[in-house]
């Protein structure tokens, strides 16, 4: 059993979709961030330094969102789980990109994308 | 344009891709071919860069041409750390060109505001933990190998990807070793353990790069591949000094696709170039708002 960091409901403006008018207009994405991280050594020394930082991890996030446009959000969660994964003490994220705006012709709710990454590219 | 933190607040608005003046203070500068080896010309040359619309000026007393040795970092020193001082008294912003922790550091004391370094890191075991303790933008270079046998380490079966991971294991040891990752700038190292058909593919398929999230800076100026595409019909390549143009077309195509800085010898000509790579994708991201 690992401890976890999460952030949830992060929300931008990014341009990511196979549609002209995605790509035009743009559209609101949401991004949840589950991180397994040992932080007992954070709680013992109380430093920052001894934690992965959260707002670093946000920021990263949203530039990823805000950035480049990709066609897929597939393609947008695994960038994210990747640079979640540059910080080592991050053993394994799960990222879940929501897209409740997709061009879909029916009625629908939100559509999301679940990627799980693990260092060594192992999920248990 | 997403940049590093820590960039000095004159560059920290720009919304276009940074134009990089090298500034070689070495006797054996493969371009500059000694011109500059002087302190005074070289502080002169750092000045005129300026006034020609270097964004950052980028001072080098090591050289790192393909087959050059190494010098001690006394001299390295001496060389650096006089002209960092003279250009960060005229108001430029300075980067500096070192594999090495000390002359990281001293330059930083003496007023540069980035740290370059080609060997992101694996050069100098005290490299990572001295520019986390900086704590300034820091420069991670593609490179195998010290410039006296690169040429050998130049193998690939996927240039794109092989670069793409192992760029990704330096800014993980640079995280480790304490860096903050929104600091981190990333370089495919064009030309260093590479050869002339690995670069292509570096500045053209840039997902594996982009997908580490980081700005990107190319440095393509002058180099040999750019000599190899404007070969006489004999086969000669092209002459360093004769590879200018060339390199502003790259400057202004790595503009427009939102590469985040370039580094080059002749500034004038690619601080033009990026304005008009800059335009040219305003452009094209102002139709998706109309």
């Amino acid at each position: 059993m690992t401890d976890r960091i999460e952030l949830s409901g992060l929300r931008a403006v990014g341009y990511h979709g196979v549609f002209d008018h995605e790509r035009r207009d743009g559209q609101e994405f949401t991004v949840d961030v589950v991180l397994d991280v040992d932080v007992t050594a954070a709680a013992a020394s109380d430093d920052l330094g001894d934690t992965v930082d959260y707002g670093t991890i946000a920021v990263a996030v949203h530039d990823l969102v805000t950035g480049e446009p990709v066609n897929l959000i597939e393609t947008l969660a695994s960038r994210i789980a990747d640079a979640c994964l540059i910080d080592r003490r991050v053993e394994r994220v799960e990222v879940t990109v929501h897209k409740p705006s997709a061009p879909i012709t029916v009625a629908f709710s939100d559509v999301t994308v679940t990627v799980v990454r693990a260092r060594l590219g192992q999920v248990e | 344009m997403k940049h590093p933190v820590g960039l000095p607040e004159q560059l920290a608005d720009l919304d276009r891709t940074l134009v990089w003046g090298v500034l070689n203070v070495t006797p054996d500068s493969f371009s500059d071919g000694g011109e500059w080896e002087v302190e005074r010309d070289a502080i002169e040359h750092g000045l005129r860069m300026g006034a020609d619309g270097a964004d950052i000026v980028d001072v080098g007393g090591e050289s790192t041409r393909p087959g050059a040795p190494r010098i001690p970092v006394s001299v390295e020193l001496q060389r650096v750390v006089p002209v960092v001082r003279a250009l960060v008294a005229g108001s430029l912003v300075v980067s500096v060109d070192t594999m090495r922790a000390e002359v990281a550091a001293q330059s930083i004391e003496a007023g540069a505001s980035i740290i370059n370094d080609v060997s992101g890191g694996l050069a100098d075991p005290d490299m990572l933990a001295t520019v986390a303790g900086l704590a300034v933008p820091y420069v991670i270079m593609h490179w195998r190998g010290h410039s006296a046998n690169m040429d050998e380490l130049a193998h690939y079966d996927d240039v794109v990807r092989e670069v793409g991971d192992e760029l990704r294991r330096r800014v993980e040891d640079a995280v480790a070793a304490g860096v903050a990752i929104d600091r981190i700038v990333i370089d495919p190292g064009l030309g260093f353990a590479k050869q002339v058909r690995h670069n292509w593919p570096l500045l053209a398929q840039r997902d594996a790069l982009d997908s580490l999230g980081l700005p990107v800076l190319i440095g393509a100026s002058r180099k040999r591949f750019l000599g190899a595409l404007l070969a006489d019909r004999s086969g000669a390549a092209r002459d360093v000094v004769d590879r200018d143009d060339a390199t502003h077309a790259v400057s202004a195509i790595a503009a427009s696709k939102g590469v985040w800085g370039v580094r080059v010898h002749d500034v004038r000509g690619s601080a033009d170039a990026v304005r008009v790579g800059a335009a040219w994708r305003a452009a094209g991201q102002a139709v998706s708002s109309d």
